[in-house]
């Protein structure tokens, strides 16, 4: 006889959390912009999988982009070590690191909805990045002035020539160059003569040549990205000028700043001619530093930015029992996550992977041995191709270990399917209404994961239901894995001391419904792949967060419409990840700044 | 030896220290630690000191965290109904000082003494649906489920921080606030109150953001101007050039001018910390939350972040501190998602979870703080406790996503601002609100709002700095049926609503 005693306890939570909800708001399939207010019973409006062009109407760009912290230390790192020798360099940068360490990193914003977002999205300025800034650029002027040696590598024989009568011409040349760097472009002669009086005497000094050098490395040009452009070509937005295009391109692709031969392009101009462009962004997207970039977009696109410790449940009863002899690591949600993210950087940068490789993938990426154990492969050393499943059930991203454990000691068919419909198709979920949490039905204690979310939100007639209609069949499909994403058949139920209560066999039919007019039932989550890849909606879901990623903000269904569209008929016309990137990074919207007012100062 | 300032004899500070509590500051008392007091007029100039922390969910029952013990012998009408209020009164069970089940600690931590500086407060509503949120200090628009019904504003301690009537002298401050979590919230230029409110977060080495080092460099011939100088006429250059910007990029050039500005009036702070040492922490503080024991994340707080706050206070050169603290759950159910814990408050064990959280931050952290302050005595029989408002509450009130009867704990009196020792109750007890099937119902009371105006008021802010919507309390106000589905709820929060701007009465001194 079953017991009556409570309810389930993390279902409940989840329907409050933000990952349910049962509420509708009401989309303007023409702005993309949310209207209207909540109303209870409302479905869920699922996001376009096309969009309209209007080349007339551009969504404005941030004001003033500030870099984030790593891209601002792979900035001064990379004025070190193209100012000097590679040993002297070396020994430079590491006096920097605690300076570098100091600045404080961007933190994931959210741009859409309450959930995922991107560090480049986080803009808000506070005391402490000024103040680090000004730490590292004081770091960087004495580091560098530090030894006769590192001068002279700087300014050259000029500076220990003894010929006082070089000296002006030395630091002009130096404050040239360097400044070259730093600030991305040449500098004008009044911003050499403004550094020329910052260094303010006579000789080579290095006090002096240290407060030049720090003033660059803390100039809103370096900080920031300055884009004034070449030339308006509308009333609201102008077509960058080179060393802005310059810019703006290694910052997306390399997470960095332009390295010599993209400079080159930048100041003879030729990198506003298309063939040549065209060229640099296949070089620059061929380079290693490509990976830095491409891992924080999938990282950040599939909500796994600091993922919570699987190995923190281990002495929880019903976790132990789950487990068995499995000894999860320190470190195993990070190596989940990793596999995912190198999973997605294999299908992106190393082959001409597609939608369909990305979503559908039979490969395992797991480098640790636990992952690599969970999928019942060898580990994979990261050149090879990978190695297959061997059970067929684990084909497709739903099923990856990553995106199927969760923060607690019981599957989770609710979160699971919320990560899936937000996060993988980008079709948005309001929040739960205030009355989510009233008058809740009393559960039996060994119903199973699914029973217990069927039974709180599939009711019919209930403010719930129109919500997790769209949800929790998603979820479902994986509960043939377990909290630790090993295959089961069965899934045993535990009583809070550990206790053994059932043990049913898993069952992982749904409707997933990944495009609302697909009413097709899976018996699980790999079956469903194609149908997931064929709904269109993974290829708009990349095209928007790649979107997001790049430009920090939300995007705009008609305002985007253009550069949505061309990255999303790349991919669903057959084409790579690679070629969707290449797209975005080609398209005259990227290659353009728009302002949300008009400009001062004309 | 006597204080410079208040002439108060200082011999054997050090040794009272050590003695109380097991006290475990490394800060030996020097004169030279005084703050500096602006000789202005008036009865009371000199500094206060505002902590505000929050621990997320809450959830507790009323009956479980609300003193148990107060007995209720003083009455008023206000707001149209009756209020009430009686001391604070501990039962002393086996060496445990009990008002109830969370507001409990050793007898000798919490000796009657500090019981006499500290107050609860019942019945601070706010009355929009906000769920999860960020509004403990202010910032009431920022929530999830408040489908952009409030605006955001900020919190109420960055307008205590660039108001010129809470820092009358600037020259000791070396950071205006230093903001630990994410619950803390201003203009992205402060100093011209504009911009959008963003997040204010502070995530380097507090201690040494507060410290300030004996000068003992030797100049060798004129000193080169600040690099800071330097890099605020380039930003100046760049803002002022005839380039196309537009006006949003000169706003972003502004706010980061504004910080350098900042930055320039620090660099020229004179303070003194004397002999002041950083509070002695294990490495493992340092690696930042760590998701396991609850009472591992109690000590971190007490290591990095109170007795950072006692350093900066008796430094003088910083008066503002914000906190999101962890859950301090017990055991390894500090590591896990507590959230479920909250949304299940009506299973016993999870409850018990819940108080025993909450119990720890009142006994390990809250009240570790007030008893560290008030140790220390500032000058005419007052102690650095006195000077200050500790003001603690959770994120929701008695259930999850439930806003009404926020807890309010708090200690200290801001310079005798307010009466201590008591339990308050402003809310109207004839009145349930009528939502959530989870007994006890909540009872209807004041506004959130007005808490918040009266500790603005407490730091000398005045209304006219803080009272954006010219309804005399703190923040955007919007009174929805959301959280009850009966009666009508306007009608019952009408009263409310017209004294929001006034004097808290039983509260503040003189209300």
């Amino acid at each position: 006889m079953r017991s009556w005693r409570r309810r389930a306890p993390w279902t409940i939570g989840l329907l409050a959390s933000g990952f349910a909800a049962c509420t509708g708001v009401i989309e303007d399939p023409t702005s993309g912009v949310a209207t209207g207010g909540p109303s209870a019973g409302t479905p869920p409006v699922p996001a376009s999988i096309d969009f309209r062009c209007d080349p007339a109407d551009r969504a404005p760009d941030l004001a003033l982009v500030r870099l984030t912290g790593s891209q601002l230390t792979r900035a001064v790192s990379a004025l070190v070590v193209e100012s000097l020798p590679a040993g002297m360099a070396s020994e430079v940068l590491g006096e920097l690191q605690a300076a570098f360490e100091a600045y404080p990193e961007a933190e994931v914003a959210v741009t859409n909805g309450s959930h995922g977002g991107f560090r480049r999205a986080d803009q808000a300025l506070q005391g402490e990045h000024v103040s680090a800034s000004i730490a590292m650029a004081q770091a960087l002027g004495q580091a560098l002035t530090r030894t006769p040696a590192r001068i002279v590598a700087l300014l050259g024989g000029c500076a220990t020539d003894g010929d006082a009568g070089n000296d002006g011409a030395c630091l002009r040349d130096f404050i040239a160059r360097f400044g070259r760097l730093a600030e991305r472009a040449p500098l004008d002669p009044a911003d050499v003569e403004f550094y020329e009086g910052v260094y303010g005497v006579e000789g080579i000094v290095p006090e002096a040549l240290a407060d030049v050098i720090g003033t660059f490395a803390a100039s809103p040009r370096l900080h920031y990205l300055v884009e004034t452009g070449d030339e308006e070509t509308a009333a609201d937005r102008v077509s960058l000028a080179p060393h802005e295009l310059a810019a703006r391109l290694a910052l997306q692709l390399w997470d960095g700043v332009p390295d010599a031969e993209l400079r080159a392009a930048a100041d003879d101009g030729s990198l506003l001619t298309g063939e040549v462009y065209r060229a640099q962004v296949r070089r620059l997207l061929d380079d290693p530093r490509a990976e830095t970039p491409v891992r924080r977009f999938y990282e950040e696109w599939f909500w796994l930015t600091d993922p919570p410790s699987i190995a923190a449940f281990k002495g929880d009863p019903v976790f132990d029992a789950v487990r068995g002899d499995f000894d999860p690591g320190d470190t195993l949600h990070l190596e989940m996550r990793d596999e995912v993210i190198d999973m997605a950087v294999y299908y992106t940068l190393q082959v001409e992977g597609g939608i369909a490789e990305l979503y559908g993938s039979d490969r395992s990426f797991a480098r640790s041995p636990q992952v690599a154990a969970i999928y019942g492969v060898e580990p994979w050393d990261g050149v090879s191709e990978p190695p297959a499943f061997e059970d067929p059930a684990r084909r497709g991203i739903l099923t990856r270990a990553a995106f199927v454990v969760g923060n607690s000691n019981i599957t989770h068919p609710i979160l699971k399917g919320v990560h899936a419909r937000i996060g993988l198709l980008c079709d948005p979920i309001p929040d739960p209404p205030p009355s989510s949490m009233e008058n809740l039905p009393m559960l039996s204690v060994d119903l199973t994961a699914r029973e217990q979310a069927e039974q709180l939100t599939e009711v019919e007639g209930s403010e719930c239901v129109q919500c997790h209609t769209a949800i929790n069949p998603i979820g479902m499909l994986t509960e043939n894995f377990d909290i630790l994403g090993r295959f089961r058949e069965t899934e045993p139920v535990f009583a809070s001391d550990g206790t053994l209560l059932v043990e049913p066999p898993v069952y992982t039919v749904a409707t997933p419904r990944f495009h609302q007019t697909d009413t097709r039932e899976f018996e699980h989550a790999a079956q469903a792949v194609d149908a997931l890849v064929e709904s269109g909606k993974p290829a708009a879901c990349f095209a928007r967060t790649y979107l997001r990623f790049s430009f920090g903000r939300a995007e705009d269904e008609r305002r985007d419409g253009c550069v949505l569209q061309e990255m999303n008929e790349a991919l669903r016309s057959g084409g790579s990840l690679r070629t969707a990137i290449e797209t975005f990074v080609t398209s005259s919207r990227f290659r353009e700044r728009v302002v949300a007012e008009p400009t001062e100062g004309e | 030896m006597k204080s410079q300032r208040t002439g108060v004899e200082l011999r054997g500070r050090r040794a009272f220290l050590r003695g109380v509590g097991g006290a475990t500051l490394a800060l030996p008392f020097l004169p030279s630690l005084l703050p500096r007091v602006a000789a202005d007029a008036g009865p009371d100039t000199g500094p206060r000191f505002f902590i505000a922390m929050q621990n997320q969910q809450g959830a507790v029952f009323e009956t479980r965290r609300v003193p148990q013990t107060t007995i209720f012998d003083e009455q008023r009408t206000y707001a149209e109904r009756t209020i009430h209020r009686g001391r604070l009164n501990a039962d002393l069970r086996d060496g445990r000082a009990f008002l109830s089940d969370v507001l409990q600690a050793d007898a000798g931590t919490l000796t009657p003494s500090l019981l006499d500086k500290l107050n609860y407060l019942q019945g601070f509503d706010i009355p929009t649906y906000i769920g999860h949120n960020a509004a403990a200090f202010g910032n009431l628009g920022n929530n999830h489920q408040g489908g952009g019904k409030l605006d955001e504003t900020p919190s109420i301690d960055q307008l205590m921080a660039w108001s010129p009537s809470f820092y009358r002298d600037l020259s000791t401050i070396k950071e205006r606030s230093i903001n630990w979590g994410h619950l803390a919230y201003g203009f992205s230029n402060p100093a011209s109150r504009s911009g959008a409110v963003q997040k204010v977060r502070f995530s380097g080495n507090a201690f040494n953001a507060i410290y300030v080092e004996p000068d003992d460099v030797t100049r060798e011939g004129p000193a080169r101007p600040l690099l800071v100088d330097r890099v605020l006429e380039n930003y100046r250059r760049l803002r002022d050039s005839d380039q196309r910007l537009s006006a949003g990029d000169r706003r972003r050039l502004d706010a980061h001018m504004e910080r350098l500005f900042e930055l320039q009036r620090r660099s020229a702070v004179v303070a003194s910390c004397g002999d002041v040492s950083e509070p002695a922490r294990t490495d493992s503080f340092q690696r930042g939350r760590s998701n396991l024991d609850g009472s591992f994340q109690a000590e971190r707080h007490q290591k990095i972040h109170m007795e950072t706050i006692v350093a900066g206070i008796l430094c003088g050169t910083c008066r503002l501190w914000t906190i999101g603290l962890d859950n301090c759950a017990p055991g390894q159910m500090a590591g896990r998602d507590f959230h479920h814990r909250a949304h299940n408050n009506d299973i016993p064990e999870h409850q018990q979870d819940l108080v025993d959280a909450n119990q720890t931050i009142f006994e390990e952290v809250f009240l570790h703080l007030a008893k560290e302050l008030d140790a220390i005595e500032y000058g005419d029989g007052a102690t650095y406790l006195d000077r200050s408002l500790i003001f603690w509450t959770n994120e929701n009130s008695h259930n999850a996503h439930h806003n009404i009867d926020m807890p309010v704990v708090t200690a200290g009196s801001a310079c005798g601002h307010f009466e201590t020792g008591y339990h308050v109750d402003y809310r109207i007890r004839e009145l349930d609100t009528g939502s959530w099937s989870r007994a006890p119902r909540a009872k209807l009371g004041l506004f959130y709002h007005q808490l918040l105006a009266n500790m603005l008021d407490a730091m000398g802010v005045p209304k006219a700095e803080y009272d954006l919507y010219g309804h005399g309390g703190y923040g955007d106000l919007l009174i929805d049926d959301t959280q009850r589905g009966d009666a009508d709820y306007r009608r019952d929060y009408a009263a409310a609503e017209r004294v929001m701007g006034q004097a808290l009465p039983f509260w503040v001194r003189g209300a």
